[in-house]
């Protein structure tokens, strides 16, 4: 009972601004014209997979995931595994590489852009060094670059969570294995990746919900409509919703949603076999 | 007892969270409702005695309001709706404007936006939700999404099925101008020509010989350079921008893209031919006007891009640019029809989830009939507005930076001409568009020599595709 009555004021907040908007969304997925029209069933949902851009939208983004979050991870925790001993200006460091978490991002966007610009500084250096110019945000080079500004902007914060996973594990463990004769190679592996995979599931989880996000550096670095490698699935429903097009942006809200609930939920479940398996 | 106090103190926290929700929401809900609060309902005293509260179609007494919402304010629309309602007795019109505040040069402008925003935001919202005025100006307004949704009412069968509706009283082109293979779903009661005023008297001494009437953009060119050859008055054909504006490099290119748009997109098919020869010749082209000088992109030329928006500015444009000029139509590409160009003005459109669809479709009609703003659509009105201004004789034209102008006095004979250029009325601009926007953006790296043509029509076709295949 009581229980009910501490949830209540979250469960309210969370109902009223997500849940039942997005039940609302998903309703007028399945409707035409506009708010409160008839039924069509699954009409939006085909319209919108005929769609050439959404399917180039999901794509890019998936693409996204698929290399920026491996990236991400293992830079993350190459940086957490070499600032986890002891070194010249430790402390410094792990603040240093926090800081582009606490910068905002539409200040650093702007540095960026000039950087990156077909006329920027980049090319310029480029240019100097006799090589021929590249447009950067013109091309496919453009995934390229949101991938580093992406890693830049987390890696701090994986670095942190990472750290933490790794103070908890037992020293004595090491210990143990190198009077064993185990080498650095075989502790890491044996060790160090065992008893960090709890928080690695975090991480990656994090990484992954975080990856969906990059649309706001996106967004202010190239706009509303970027070179079609850039388009993701969020420039697609920005797109709709300035359009007026409630139905697919509903449509597409919602395949995103089921997209990451399976995705998530699937993590959870291995994990949860992975806690039972060490156990 | 204890868990008592803490049941208590719980219930007392979601008591204050909702409240702090409520009165939240009720604070910010003037964004939300600004429909009703942003916009400044037209003067209390000359619209009917309809009470702000009542917003059903029909009031008890059987009379019939139709809403019409409009961003600026519009003497116009007040005196016909005031007429209207005097001839019909069981109709109340009430006028909604988006501008909160009488506009001011000064500071104004600020003020101004928000309001843009204000008024496309919840008129947005408010059609959406199959709400909305009865009748809307459509400036500002996102018609084309408004048209694909279907809140708009087709006025093509409105058209054919009104007997007492006669094309023949209208600029038949520029009425039809709106049509697409769906409906048509505006009406303009004004439209402007765009074209080119030119220093007839300098073109004369040069000698060189061309018809206005139906030259292309290659004729265009090949007078361009005779005239440039000649070397008369100026070094320039034609300058880029237009009137004393003077345009960058994309102004041409987005000026001759908006005359062919439908060559480089079919919207039909959802389809964009950015990456053919075309329109790398195109670019070309137009760079090739700047290198022989043929465009100028700064002083003056024999031509002047203009856009004329009344009889009055018809004159004063010309006048503005010279003691012997005249009008010239603007060319034309290979396979469209020759004739002027132009855009449709205060474009009326009637809410397709109005309950007084009839109401408003008879009141538009009046309005066609009895406004007059720029060059009026009706023919009668047009014929109107030129006489009056021959009666009037002598224009004073605008000052321009606190220099005092003279007037001057009206030139009948080129008055005359105003309406066969009218008539002739041909090929409509779109000048906006997500894809001209593309286009305007990326071809500067061209001109400035940094990008081939061809990169370029690729990047254009790149990205326009991405909307067309939204």
């Amino acid at each position: 009972m009581a229980v009910w009555l501490f949830l209540g004021p979250s469960l309210i907040g969370f109902s009223l601004f997500y849940l039942i908007p997005f039940v609302l969304g998903f309703y007028e997925s399945f409707t035409d014209g506009a708010l409160g029209g008839r039924f069509v069933g699954i009409n939006n949902y085909t319209d919108l997979l005929h769609s050439a851009s959404f399917r180039k939208a999901a794509g890019n983004t998936m693409l996204f995931t698929a290399i920026g979050v491996p990236l991400l991870i293992g830079l993350s925790l190459t940086l957490a595994v070499l600032l986890n001993r002891p070194l010249f200006l430790r402390s410094w460091l792990r603040t240093s590489f926090m800081l582009p978490l606490v910068v905002p991002v539409a200040s650093v966007v702007t540095v960026w852009q000039i950087f990156f610009d077909w006329n920027g500084t980049l090319n310029a250096w480029l240019n100097e060094l006799g090589l021929a110019r590249v447009d950067w945000m013109q091309s496919n080079w453009s995934m390229t670059i949101v991938v580093v500004m992406y890693i830049w902007k987390n890696i701090g914060y994986d670095m942190i969570l990472l750290l933490a996973g790794l103070q908890s594990i037992p020293k004595d463990y090491y210990e143990t294995a190198s009077l064993e004769g185990a080498g650095r190679f075989h502790q890491f592996r044996h060790i160090t990746l065992v008893y960090l995979t709890p928080t690695m599931f975090f991480v990656l989880l994090i990484s992954i919900i975080n990856s969906f996000k990059v649309f706001r550096e996106t967004y202010l670095l190239a706009g509303d409509y970027p070179y079609d490698r850039l388009y993701m699935l969020q420039h697609y429903m920005n797109n709709m919703f300035f359009e007026l097009d409630v139905q697919k942006l509903t449509a597409a809200a919602t395949l995103m949603v089921v997209c990451i609930v399976v995705m998530t939920s699937g993590l959870l479940r291995a994990e949860r076999k992975f806690r039972e398996y060490t156990e | 007892m204890n868990k008592m106090g803490l049941i208590l103190l719980s219930v007392a926290l979601i008591v204050l969270t909702l409240a702090a929700c409520s009165n939240n929401r009720s604070t910010s809900g003037s964004g939300d409702t600004a429909e009703e609060t942003g916009l400044v309902n037209g003067q209390p005293g000359t619209t009917t005695g309809a009470n702000p509260g009542e917003e059903e179609a029909t009031s008890s007494s059987g009379k019939k309001t139709i809403i019409f919402s409009s961003f600026w304010p519009n003497e116009q629309y007040e005196q016909a709706a005031k007429a209207y309602e005097a001839a019909h007795p069981d109709i109340s019109i009430k006028l909604q404007y988006g501008l909160s505040e009488e506009y001011s040069d000064d500071g104004g402008g600020k003020q101004t936006d928000s309001d843009i925003e204000k008024f496309t935001a919840s008129t947005n919202a408010a059609m959406l939700a199959g709400k909305g005025p009865d009748l809307l100006d459509l400036r500002y307004l996102a018609a084309d999404d408004y048209e694909r949704h279907h809140l708009l009412e087709d006025l093509q069968s409105r058209m054919a099925g009104d007997k007492t509706f006669n094309k023949m009283n209208y600029f038949a082109n520029v009425l039809d101008g709106g049509n697409s293979e769906t409906g048509q779903f505006s009406l303009p009661l004004s439209f402007s020509l765009s074209g080119m005023v030119g220093d007839k008297a300098a073109i004369a001494a040069t000698g060189v010989k061309f018809d206005d009437r139906a030259w292309t953009w290659d004729d265009f060119m090949t007078t361009g350079r005779e005239l440039v050859a000649a070397k008369g008055k100026y070094d320039a054909a034609v300058v880029s921008g237009e009137g004393y504006q003077v345009g960058g490099t994309d102004y041409f290119v987005r000026s001759i893209v908006a005359d062919n748009y439908g060559r480089f997109v079919d919207e039909t098919s959802r389809k964009a031919s950015f990456d053919s020869p075309a329109f790398a010749g195109l670019l070309k082209q137009i760079k090739s006007m700047y290198n022989d000088g043929v465009a100028g992109s700064n002083g003056r030329g024999y031509f002047i891009n203009v856009s004329i928006l009344s009889p009055e500015d018809y004159l004063t444009s010309l006048h503005a640019f010279g003691d012997e000029t005249a009008f010239y139509v603007k060319p034309h590409a290979d396979e469209e029809a020759a004739g002027t160009s132009f855009e449709t003005r205060a474009d009326i459109g009637i809410n397709a989830n109005s309950k007084v669809k009839d109401a408003a479709w008879d009141f538009l009609k009046y309005l066609m009939d009895h406004t007059s703003i720029g060059l009026p659509i009706n023919k009668e009105r047009f014929h109107d507005a030129i006489q009056l201004l021959k009666e009037q004789g002598t224009i004073t034209p605008p000052s321009i930076d606190s220099q005092h102008s003279k007037p001057f006095n009206v030139d009948g004979a080129q008055l005359d001409q105003l309406e066969g250029f009218a008539d002739a009325a041909a090929r409509k601009r779109n000048e906006s568009g997500k894809v001209l926007d593309i286009v305007a953006a990326n071809t500067d790296a061209f001109f400035t020599g940094q990008k081939s043509a061809e990169d370029v029509a690729r990047l254009i076709q790149n990205k326009a595709m991405t909307v067309l295949n939204e």
